[in-house]
């Protein structure tokens, strides 16, 4: 094996060390550690201990609020013509129940479970950013919680999970409940794209020793895998949301087609988010379905690298089904029928994992206790739910059961037999290793039986009520047609799964009752090392890995973990410490100090929230007042970041040290500024294609560009800026007084320039004439200049920052990563604004 | 390495489709230029899918076992990939 870092992996043959270990070393481990010791500690916890069974628990908490929601819609559909519940509230109730279920149930719900498990089954002590995964947490409770209660004031939106526009617009939706969910979900964007930051550094970056990537946990893969979907998807439903959000509150025409807007652009946009949003949801879902089956029947999973060659491919093609959901638009036939065939092209990636799941129950001997059925019952509805998918995936077959009943019961077969399933196979599966106490077995065989028993009795129907022409989102229907009798199967069958979630969560509860032995240990038999003896530390030493099965290949590792015999056995000079290892091999690069629970990060989610929210009902001034708060609790949080180290290196054991403190692409910190660019670069890259997009539907309402020589000066600007900001980091490492100032200055006349040549770039297209409100050209012109000039304000904000550092003298030499990352911040910056420019002004053509 | 057949499955999907889409705006999305181009594209990333799959396998019992895991997780890559961009290339001959 090649080295990734010039570590020699002979290092690794020295562990489990024989030593014993210094008298008090786990006493300072478990100190340095501690739980919350008072009822405010809880609050700002930030162990993914902690904060993964909060997180676990909201997202558990708007799975039942949704439900209650669904059984609602199921009272008012059991019989024809009744009158339970009114037009208008229905439509409320359906936008929500699709909004909540996949925006605050299932994407949290399966980052939560990331969050919970990953370290642990990583070797890690806590994820890198442990406020960022609190952060995430608490602004997705609190913005989510809000946003639901909009139900009570009548105020919640109606327009559909998706939201389409014209509906959507001003004209047919005047009132804010539809701002509730283009602001409302801001937040959920914001937290969830922190949980991938998260988890995409976690995996790549803090695995144990050895753990090479033909070792890594399929579970890790998944999440992995997701992470990355994330980042790519959801962009396209910041823009989407941003641009609808524009049109509703200044008249920016993006989807008027009489200005020369497409209500076109919004669907392509959100179904680039939709549908990958299905396989975001799936994927650790069947990672967990890949790690459970295996444990359940004892044998490792059949066709391993076929499995993890079957993930990526998903996550790939899921990027090339988006319009799908769009074969009755009136689309090009040639673009519908690529799209066809990538739909039907995305069964072999699934089928690979399902034939994969069954090999490995023939394979071994399965025990069908509770984590084992939800996992066998998730496998039964989720292959039917697609193999309707195959059907839809026809296009004359979907020109007829489009909007129909039908479709309902296909997404609900794959949702809940893809995530829903698998989500509680995994609750039962590990909920041993989070609370030490098992879930009731008895119980669980009943949740099982009524659940897969109610979801088939629920949509089975469905199937029918939709060919014999049902539509969806109805309030009610005539008697006589037909549709009685499904209806009310369907209505019972809810009321059963029902019942199922509420016997759930009396067996939670009890669960967590504060009382009682905890000692399950691995029942299971688990293989993973999220199943070795753990702590609010997670392992006491973090071992080598050897196998992608530990805990049944390397007989002694739990006896010598627990002794505190391989790497980080304590915690030198009482600080919370985990390693940080190189992507691809896993070899240990520099010690990462943890921080401790602070209140600045909470306070931070609490005025993010606030503001999207107080903006929804239109309070503007009191909407500001909270972002420049949410602002000043994020810069006081990073404020203590890049602190000086007592000491360079720190022994990890066996006479092994390695530095605490590195900089670069070396460093956790580099990576997830990396990823951050990435969103705003796929946020742009959208708001391109938006551009062209409506240009290509009205050419002939486009103006020409400003002059070339305005373009001269704001790109001559911006070549300044990026100079600047690639100049900042390799001017702070020479080793001369006054190169930290002068790093600094150098950072803060790239963010003048980037904030100039904004100015004088709107200015110039402002002289022309044109006008956001007037035409597609001018929104989308406004709106990617906005997007850059945003940028270069961030980047001024961060100029400040580094000035500020400077002033306090917490910035050195010696440690560069602050002029680091904010040099690459703002060279992104300028490249995204140059790009920017350059479109607009050469695109189509016609400037002098 | 083994991504290299995936990415190329979906460059392939890009590209007919803006062919496609480009075409519908020039011209129509049927035209026969449009679907020679398209055609063309495919051969192209076929090729591609090609030569990824015989670097892997070449190298297949070199390396170590994280290095050959790697390899057959990108040979696997390369035959899926290959399958659906000859798919995909179906809907240009009707």
């Amino acid at each position: 094996m090649t080295s990734e870092t010039g570590f020699d992996a002979a290092k690794y043959d020295r562990f489990p060390t024989d030593d014993p270990r210094p008298e008090g070393e786990l006493e300072q481990l478990e100190q340095a550690w501690c739980g919350p010791r008072s009822p405010w500690e809880w609050i700002t916890a930030t162990n993914n201990n902690i904060i993964g069974v909060y997180y676990v628990g909201a997202a558990m908490l708007f799975f039942v609020l949704a439900g209650v929601l669904a059984l609602l819609m199921r009272t008012q559909l059991a019989l024809p013509m009744t009158g339970f519940l009114a037009q208008e509230t229905y439509n409320q109730i359906f936008t929500m129940h699709g909004t909540v279920m996949m925006f605050l149930f299932a994407v949290p719900a399966v980052e939560a479970l990331g969050v919970l498990l990953l370290p642990q089954m990583l070797g890690a002590r806590d994820l890198p950013f442990p406020r960022l995964g609190a952060y995430a947490f608490w602004a997705y409770l609190i913005g989510g919680l809000a946003f639901f209660c909009s139900l009570f004031f009548g105020l919640a939106p109606d327009g559909g999970w998706f939201m389409y526009p014209p509906l959507t617009s001003t004209t047919y939706s005047p009132g804010i409940n539809a701002d509730f969910w283009l602001l409302g979900i801001g937040f959920i964007e914001i937290s969830a794209i922190a949980g991938a930051i998260e988890i995409i550094v976690g995996v790549l970056k803090t695995r144990a020793p050895g753990m090479t990537l033909d070792k890594l946990p399929i579970f890790a893969w998944a999440m992995l895998i997701f992470a990355c979907m994330i980042i790519i998807a959801f962009p396209s439903i910041i823009l989407a949301t941003l641009l609808l959000e524009l049109e509703r509150a200044l008249g920016w025409p993006f989807f008027d087609p009489l200005k020369g807007g497409d209500p076109m652009l919004w669907q392509h946009l959100f179904w680039f988010f939709g549908h990958p949003e299905v396989y975001i949801i799936f994927l650790p879902a069947a990672g967990a379905m890949s790690t459970i089956i295996p444990a359940m029947a004892r044998t490792p999973l059949v066709g391993h690298p076929l499995v993890v060659m079957a993930m990526l491919a998903t996550g790939f093609i899921s990027f090339g089904v988006w319009a799908h959901h769009m074969f009755t638009t009136g689309m090009p036939q040639i673009s519908i029928n690529y799209f066809s065939a990538a739909s039907m092209a995305v069964s072999v990636p699934a089928g690979i994992q399902v034939f994969a799941w069954i090999a490995t129950m023939a394979a071994g001997r399965m025990r069908f206790s509770t984590p084992g059925l939800f996992a066998t019952g998730g496998l039964v509805i989720f292959v039917m739910g697609g193999l309707s998918g195959v059907m839809v995936a026809m296009v004359p077959f979907d020109w007829q059961a489009h909007d129909s009943y039908f479709i309902v019961a296909h997404l609900h077969y794959v949702l809940i037999g893809g995530m829903v399933f698998p989500l509680f196979a995994a609750i039962y599966y590990w909920l041993p290793m989070s609370s030490a106490r098992p879930l009731s077995e008895r119980w669980g065989r009943w949740i099982f039986w009524l659940m897969f028993a109610g979801h088939n009795l629920t949509f089975l129907p469905m199937h029918l009520t939709g060919l014999m022409g049902m539509p969806r989102r109805v309030y009610t229907y005539l008697p006589d047609r037909g549709w009685d009798l499904p209806n009310l199967v369907s209505t019972i069958g809810a009321f059963m799964f029902g019942l199922a979630v509420l016997l759930w969560v009396v067996d939670m509860v009890r669960n967590y009752r504060p009382f009682g032995p905890r000692e399950a240990g691995n029942i299971h038999g688990g293989p993973g090392l999220e199943w070795l003896p753990s702590g609010f530390y997670s392992v006491r030493s973090i071992p080598v890995v050897k196998s992608l099965y530990p805990l049944w290949d390397q007989k002694r590792l739990a006896r010598d973990v627990a002794s505190g015999r391989y790497f980080l056995p304590g915690a030198a000079g009482g600080e919370r410490q985990t390693l940080v290892t190189s992507p691809l091999n896993a070899e240990p690069q520099y010690v990462l100090r943890i921080p401790r629970p602070s209140a600045w990060h909470v306070f931070g989610a609490v005025f993010t929230a606030g503001f999207f929210l107080i903006l929804t009902i239109q309070a503007y001034a009191a909407a500001v007042v909270s972002g420049v708060l949410a602002v000043y609790c994020i810069m006081r949080w990073c404020w203590f970041l890049d602190a000086p180290h007592a000491r360079k290196t720190t022994d990890i054991g066996a006479s092994i040290r390695l530095p605490n403190y590195v900089s670069g692409p070396s460093s956790h910190g580099w990576w997830a500024m990396v990823i951050v660019l990435i969103v705003g670069a796929m946020v742009c890259l959208l708001a391109g294609f938006s551009y062209v997009f409506l240009w290509s539907r009205r050419p002939d309402l486009w103006q020409t560009p400003p002059t070339m020589s305005s373009l001269m000066a704001s790109v001559g600007l911006l070549v300044v800026a990026a100079l600047c900001a690639v100049a900042a980091p390799r001017v702070v490492r020479m080793a001369r007084a006054g190169a930290v100032s002068a790093a600094a200055g150098l950072l803060m006349l790239a963010c003048v320039a980037a904030i100039a040549a904004s100015i004088l770039e709107g200015r110039a297209w402002w002289a022309t004439g044109l006008r956001p409100e007037a035409s597609g050209q001018g929104a989308s012109v406004y709106a990617l200049l906005s997007w850059a000039g945003t940028f270069a304000a961030i980047g001024g904000l961060m100029g400040l920052y580094v000035v500020l550092r400077g002033l306090f003298r917490r910035l050195a030499a010696e440690r560069p990563s602050t002029v680091d990352l904010i040099g690459l911040f703002l060279a992104f910056t300028a490249a995204q604004a140059i790009g920017v420019i350059l479109l607009v002004r050469l695109f189509p053509g016609g400037g002098t | 390495m083994m991504t290299g057949g995936l990415l190329i499955w979906a460059l392939h999907f890009v590209g007919v489709y803006l062919i496609s889409s480009a075409a519908d705006v020039w011209s129509s999305s049927e035209a026969g230029s449009a679907r020679w181009t398209g055609l063309a594209f495919s051969i192209g990333c076929v090729i591609a899918v090609i030569a990824q799959a015989v670097w892997l396998g070449r190298g297949r019992r070199e390396g170590s076992g994280e290095e050959a895991w790697e390899r057959r997780v990108g040979l696997t890559g390369a035959l899926v990939g290959g399958i659906g961009v000859l798919w995909q290339t179906a809907p240009l001959a009707f």
